[in-house]
């Protein structure tokens, strides 16, 4: 592929940059391989599960991996992998609630924070320092812990305690945006200033703004987990990862791999989310240097 | 060539390439360069010709993904192409030093300007100074060298100097390890004109007292011509004439030379058409078996196409790649004969005070407070009219103020006190005013800015940035897309360009998009803030043709903003001169610029660069 520039009227934009991207290829394609397979686990997973997960069987607990159980049992006799499979939609579910909340939130209140500037972008600063100023995660477990827990409930909570960080830096990049001549260009021409924030602006940003979406969903899923492992999630019973880590802690030394398997899922979904939002800013963002 | 082995430096054959996974492209096909002991050579191309990158290679500062394909960097016997990166780091400094454009970047801000000078001192090759008194005092006699003879100067950070100082201090440490080649990289083109002249002498000053030899990277004809013996041409990765100065400025020997000199605007006089290339500069790999300029070249023929022509002696030390050469010389020699005799005066009729004046500011001024309160003042009670199909120029350095008062007539800024009066809409605040009024004023004026890459959105196409100025402004939606053609046509642009994003445009043909938005409000004024000065200098003639074929089809009036003297001669009919904030002279092009009244008009005029011969 050498010097496209003849036939560029037909090439994306994005695809023109000569990219020296900083993921490795084999990173990123490992990434959405998992990605792709627990959100697959998540929408098929109750046809394939090779269990039902929340079948107690007293008289095979704590079992190690079998053809029958490849992962085991845990101290209740319930299938680990049919409760791993079971656990992806709660996985993504929640996470992206958050993240999505982060998302519009964050574009919203960042956008018009930083191009308006003055009273707006004094109030809902203030804001984001005041919840800046909350412990996040305290807060969120004596909040839950308090009302009673529940996996939606924290999901709530940390949607909430989640969106000042997309507001500030939202607002940062949309102010580097608001003094470019382009978007001065559109001022003189009358364009309507939602127009200019939301059409313009938003679409100059959005590979921040998407980068910093697959972050926040990393960290919803990590903070899920861990309100789950403390007991102040998912409720007893339900099939979650963070939950079952806390519940097959006493398979340690009898089935490693039954306390293994979900932090692992844990950690794995959470590090290819990361690699896919950095990938999708180095691939689709021009830096600092617009569109040179 | 006998005088091969006692070169100071020889590059032969140089090819370089980026690579970035499976995709290969060429930057430099080719390129021989050779600088004698105590000789000025300049390499001469547009953005994209890879003279940086060529010079980059001598000293082995490639960017990251940059690679020499072949080639050889002969200096002092031994080829820095095959040299470890510890030993290319050791020449580097003390035998070839550089200095950059950007005065602002080059000098770290965290240390005092001696201490720049110093550092090199301690760690040169050859006698390092350890003393640090002594450093000290070598350090002063260094900066005095460069011409920085107030010795408190040394004890200030790099942002408390202007920008030439910046550049002198950053000369005196390039030339603290007395290196036997310097390589300055467009040293003069981030300062203003003023400044300029005086780095540009300073370096043939320098250069002539040490006898050391200078490479000069510049992408003007003129700063070549007034520095460098020899002038190398380099274009689309490949060299396409040599020559010394003298001969090159008195007959170019390539078609893309001539081109060059003919599209640059001249300073002295104005022109009634420039000479404009037509098209832009493709990449070395689309070229790499014709000749390089075909594609933009009114001789071309079959022959030009058949191979990559390469570097041929001509007579003594000329050197063209042309290969038609011996049959064009004499019709290349009378088209630039012709365009020197065309001293073609549009004369013009002076009118001061127009009672139809679609823009009348008085005494405009406009404060910034910076963060420490601290006042600066931008505009001091200008006073500036435009007529009806006039184009007035507002000419001044960096700091004057001239981008600020563009701002504050098209309402990006408010000015702190005085009246805009822009087609019969007065303002004191703009925003004071109705909707109905900035409605008003929007169709009256509208602003071309500097930068064209940032000027467009790139994540939409053409097309959808004219349809959303278009149908904003409240322009029927069923006739928006002949419209779109209509306006791309008129900026001299097909209509499928609406189809394209901003990043498959060149730098020429941005800047005509935005000048066809503008158009969408059919304004009777634009504000043009520097529209030509980040173009290439054969295009920039292209796009002072479109203003002014646009001024004669559509009656408009322009107010340009630019430091560019010559490009004020061939566009403006009236100028206006702003020193720190405040008009010092104003009156007609010819008045102004042939007769200047104010000392720093004249000294404006005196640093336009003229050949040394």
């Amino acid at each position: 592929m050498v010097a496209p520039a003849s036939d560029a009227t037909t090439t994306k934009w994005f695809v023109r940059r000569i990219s020296l991207r900083r993921v490795p290829p084999i990173f990123m394609t490992m990434s959405v391989i998992v990605v792709g397979l627990i959100v697959f686990l998540a929408i098929f997973g109750s046809l394939i599960e090779p269990n039902d997960p929340f079948q107690q069987d007293l008289l095979d607990t704590s079992a190690p991996p079998s053809p029958e159980h490849w992962l085991g049992t845990d101290p209740l006799g319930r299938d680990i992998l049919s409760r791993i499979i079971a656990g992806a939609d709660s996985a993504i579910i929640g996470p992206f609630i958050v993240a999505f909340t982060g998302l519009l939130a964050g574009s919203g209140f960042g956008i018009l924070s930083g191009y308006m500037g003055g009273t707006a972008d004094m109030v809902i600063q203030r804001l984001v320092d005041f919840m800046f100023a909350l412990p996040g995660l305290l807060i969120a477990i004596v909040i839950v812990g308090v009302v009673g827990g529940g996996y939606w409930l924290a999901v709530l909570v940390l949607s909430i305690l989640n969106v000042a960080g997309g507001v500030r830096l939202i607002r940062g990049a949309a102010l580097e945006q608001r003094a470019l001549p382009y978007v001065e260009a559109a001022r003189t021409l009358g364009v309507p200033r939602w127009r200019i924030m939301y059409l313009h602006i938003w679409r100059n940003i959005s590979p921040i703004v998407f980068a910093n979406a697959a972050l926040d969903f990393a960290l919803a899923l990590v903070a899920l987990s861990s309100l789950s492992y403390l007991g102040l999630g998912s409720q007893p019973g339900e099939a979650e990862w963070g939950r079952m880590l806390s519940e097959n802690q006493s398979l340690l030394f009898s089935n490693p791999a039954g306390v293994l398997a979900p932090a692992l899922a844990i950690v794995f979904f959470a590090t290819s989310v990361t690699i896919i939002g950095d990938w999708i800013y180095d691939r689709f963002s021009y830096g600092g240097r617009t569109g040179r | 060539m006998a005088t091969r082995d006692s070169s100071l430096l020889d590059v032969r054959g140089l090819e370089l390439e980026v690579v970035a996974g499976a995709m290969r492209k060429t930057l430099v096909a080719g390129v021989d360069l050779r600088l004698e002991r105590g000789e000025t050579i300049a390499i001469v191309g547009e953005s994209g010709s890879g003279k940086s990158l060529s010079a980059r290679a001598i000293v082995g500062l490639l960017p990251t993904g940059v690679v020499a394909r072949a080639g050889q960097v002969i200096f002092d016997g031994r080829d820095m192409l095959q040299e470890s990166p510890r030993e290319v780091a050791r020449v580097r400094g003390s035998s070839i030093s550089m200095i950059f454009q950007d005065p602002f970047t080059m000098l770290n801000p965290l240390l005092r300007c001696s201490k720049h000078i110093e550092e090199v001192l301690k760690i040169r090759v050859d006698n390092p100074i350890t003393n640090r008194a002594e450093a000290r005092r070598e350090a002063l006699a260094r900066l005095v060298e460069v011409g920085i003879t107030d010795p408190t100067a040394a004890d200030r950070y790099p942002f408390q100097l202007s920008g030439g100082m910046r550049q002198r201090v950053g000369l005196a440490a390039a030339l603290a390890g007395d290196p036997a080649v310097l390589i300055a990289d467009e040293p003069s083109t981030a300062l203003d004109v003023t400044t300029q002249a005086e780095i540009l002498d300073l370096l043939k000053d320098v250069q002539q007292k040490r006898g050391m030899g200078l490479i000069l990277i510049t992408h003007d004809l003129r700063v070549a011509f007034s520095v460098a013996h020899r002038v190398y041409v380099l274009y689309a990765g490949s060299l396409v004439e040599v020559s010394t100065s003298a001969a090159l400025e008195h007959e170019p020997l390539h078609p893309y030379t001539l081109g060059l000199l003919l599209s640059e605007p001249a300073a002295d006089r104005r022109l009634d058409r420039l000479v404009a290339i037509d098209g832009s500069v493709p990449g070395p790999d689309e070229v790499a078996e014709r000749c390089s300029f075909a594609s933009r070249c009114e001789w071309v023929t079959d022959a030009c196409l058949a191979g990559k022509p390469t570097l041929s002696t001509l007579e003594g030390e000329r050197e063209t790649a042309c290969v038609r050469i011996g049959e064009i010389r004499s019709e290349m020699s009378a088209a630039h004969l012709g365009a020197k005799r065309l001293v073609v005066v549009t004369p013009l009729e002076h009118r001061t005070r127009d009672e139809n004046a679609i823009l009348r500011a008085t005494g405009v001024s406009k404060v910034f407070v910076g963060r420490a309160g601290n006042e600066v003042h931008a505009l001091r009670n200008v006073s500036i009219e435009v007529g009806l199909n006039e184009s007035v120029g507002l000419v001044g350095e960096s700091g004057s103020g001239k981008t600020t008062f563009g701002r504050c007539v098209v309402g990006l800024e408010t000015a702190t006190s005085g009246m805009i009066d822009v087609g019969g809409i007065r303002s004191e605040d703009y925003s004071t005013l109705t909707r109905e009024q900035r409605t008003a004023i929007r169709k009256t004026v509208q602003i071309v800015f500097q930068d064209p890459y940032s000027s467009l959105d790139r994540t939409e196409t053409v097309g959808a940035a004219l349809r959303e100025a278009l149908v904003v402004n409240g322009f029927p939606r069923d006739g928006v897309k002949r419209r779109i053609a209509e306006l791309l046509e008129l900026v001299g642009l097909p209509a499928g360009y609406a189809r394209r994003r901003p990043a498959a445009l060149s730098g020429g043909e941005r800047q005509r998009v935005s000048i066809a938005r503008t158009l969408v409000v059919e304004p009777k004024l634009i504000v043009c803030d520097e529209p030509v000065s980040a173009l290439d200098v054969s295009v920039q003639a292209q796009i002072l043709n479109l203003f002014r074929d646009l001024k004669d089809e559509f009656g408009l009036s322009y107010l340009f903003v630019t430091h560019d003297l010559a490009v004020v001669r061939q566009v403006a009919d009236r100028v206006y001169v702003l020193y720190q904030g405040a008009v010092v002279e104003e009156g007609p092009t010819e008045q102004v610029l042939d007769r200047p009244q104010h000392d720093y008009t004249r000294r404006l005029i005196a640093s336009i660069p003229r050949s040394a011969v």
